[in-house]
């Protein structure tokens, strides 16, 4: 491929991209946060030993971790309907990214508790601290620094998968995509782009990620 | 059976007839002692005889099976009874230290303050540097624990344990997993702690420190109290064979 045509193609279509890369951007900066919440009261049944709640949850988890998350998109877009609840494309791609992320959050950061001593909670139970107490500022802090390396590998993983909102009609970089071989009919150069400003997204994030991940190393290692 | 209960103000701490059992694993078999205020009790004998599971017994953190434990006159063994509350009054000091590693020692000092008695950070912190003094480590508090020797880990955790002004304190081996060049001065500030006056339940291997600090000395084996009494007559002129058995073979080692 000849790059100069790429080049003068990529300019022509430059602000089509950006506002694909924009509603990407958007899709993932209201998912990634929500899935990490979402993972974090997850795992509070779990360790908290709320058993009937951990039950129930445990059940949750396994059921959006073990079905396509594209079917849960257009579970909950062209399903809640059904039910009179009519939410956004945005809405509904926003909540399933979430939900699904943050079942597998939730066993990341359960892994990152188990991985800790016991003692640990009996170093907080000997001064008197509440069970809570010590999850938040004693085991939560610590299991997450455990497992920041596979925190970012999720949050990129969460970036590519917003792509899949291109489904139910969200004009993301996808969709732009999509839109852009029918107006051009240039389908090798759009996917090319298209990719690149993924990569763009995604390398960044990882970037991000391994830095917070040597300061994290340095300082609690 | 019952050691008969002193109720007076001075005893701080009661156990009567405790009994624990781990299934068929019987590793407290109906121990009575008695702890007044300002006392040290050095608890010694032969590793599985029972002396750490006691101390736990007493933190709230291993529920008995049987018998009472009052704190202060007040039985704390019984249900119902908030495990938290009972903790913030007794202090205790495991073998491996067990600091936060994700916090500065200051803010391993506060963080139970802060949180438990709602007390504010400035408050909080000068009484964490005044102890860090104490126990000689004030220019330690913008370290974290991973940055400290096992004798400076082990004393910010001694300090940590005094934040929450306990009425009673309990070391279980505290010294066992240091180089012996570091024992020293984790013991210094175990003197000068019973020295202000501080009630201690001292589980420990180190019958020097029996000898010089304790008040009584308690050998327990197999689950039961086999001997109390004086350290001048307990390590020295022993009256149960098997106290003479234990002191002949730590002699040796």
């Amino acid at each position: 491929m000849d790059v100069a045509p790429f080049i003068s193609f990529l300019t022509r279509y430059w602000p089509v991209f950006v506002d694909g890369l924009q509603i990407t951007a958007f899709v993932a900066v209201l998912a990634a946060p929500a899935a990490f919440i979402a993972g974090i009261l997850l795992v509070l049944p779990a360790v908290s030993g709320w058993k009937g709640l951990a039950a129930v949850v445990r059940g949750f988890v396994e059921l959006m971790r073990n079905t396509p998350l594209l079917v849960q998109i257009y579970l909950l877009y062209f399903g809640l309907p059904l039910l009179g609840i009519f939410w956004g494309a945005i809405t509904c791609g926003v909540i399933a990214i979430a939900l699904q992320h943050g079942a597998f959050l939730s066993e990341i950061v359960r892994a990152g508790i188990q991985s800790l001593s016991v003692r640990q909670w009996e170093a907080g139970q000997s001064i008197g601290m509440r069970r809570f107490a010590i999850l938040r500022l004693v085991i939560l802090p610590q299991a997450l620094i455990k497992v920041t390396p596979a925190l970012g590998n999720q949050l990129i993983v969460l970036v590519k998968d917003t792509s899949l909102v291109s489904a139910i009609g969200v004009m993301d970089l996808t969709l732009t995509g999509k839109v852009l071989i029918e107006r051009s009919g240039m389908s090798f150069e759009v996917f090319i782009a298209v990719a690149l400003f993924y990569l763009i997204l995604t390398t960044s994030l990882g970037i991000a990620a391994r830095l917070v991940e040597t300061f994290v190393a340095r300082r609690y290692a | 059976m019952t050691a008969p209960l002193e109720r007076g103000a001075d005893t701080i701490l009661a156990l009567e007839d405790i009994h624990l059992s781990y299934g068929e694993l019987h590793v407290l078999r109906g121990v009575s002692l008695t702890v007044r205020r300002g006392e040290v009790v050095v608890l010694i004998g032969p590793s599985g005889g029972g002396k750490s599971s006691l101390l736990r017994t007493v933190n709230v953190l291993q529920p008995i099976t049987r018998g009472r434990i009052l704190l202060e006159g007040e039985e704390i063994s019984a249900g119902g009874v908030d495990e938290d509350t009972i903790r913030q009054r007794v202090g205790m000091v495991f073998q491996q230290y067990h600091l936060f590693p994700h916090l500065t020692v200051l803010k391993n000092l506060t963080l139970a303050p802060r949180r438990v008695f709602r007390e504010p950070a400035a408050e909080a912190e000068v009484r964490a540097r005044e102890l860090l003094a104490r126990v000689g480590l004030s220019e330690k508090a913008g370290h974290y624990p991973d940055q400290l020797s096992g004798g400076q880990q082990q004393r910010v955790a001694i300090a940590r344990a005094l934040m929450m002004k306990p009425s009673v304190m309990l070391f279980d081996e505290v010294t066992s997993a240091l180089d012996p060049e570091l024992v020293g001065e984790v013991l210094g500030v175990m003197k000068d702690l019973a020295k202000s006056g501080m009630t201690m339940l001292v589980v420990t291997h180190e019958m020097g420190f029996a000898r010089d600090v304790g008040d009584k000395v308690v050998l327990m084996a197999e689950g039961v109290v086999v001997e109390e009494g004086p350290p001048s007559q307990v390590l020295v002129d022993p009256k149960s064979e098997r106290t003479r058995q234990f002191l002949a073979r730590t002699q040796h080692a």
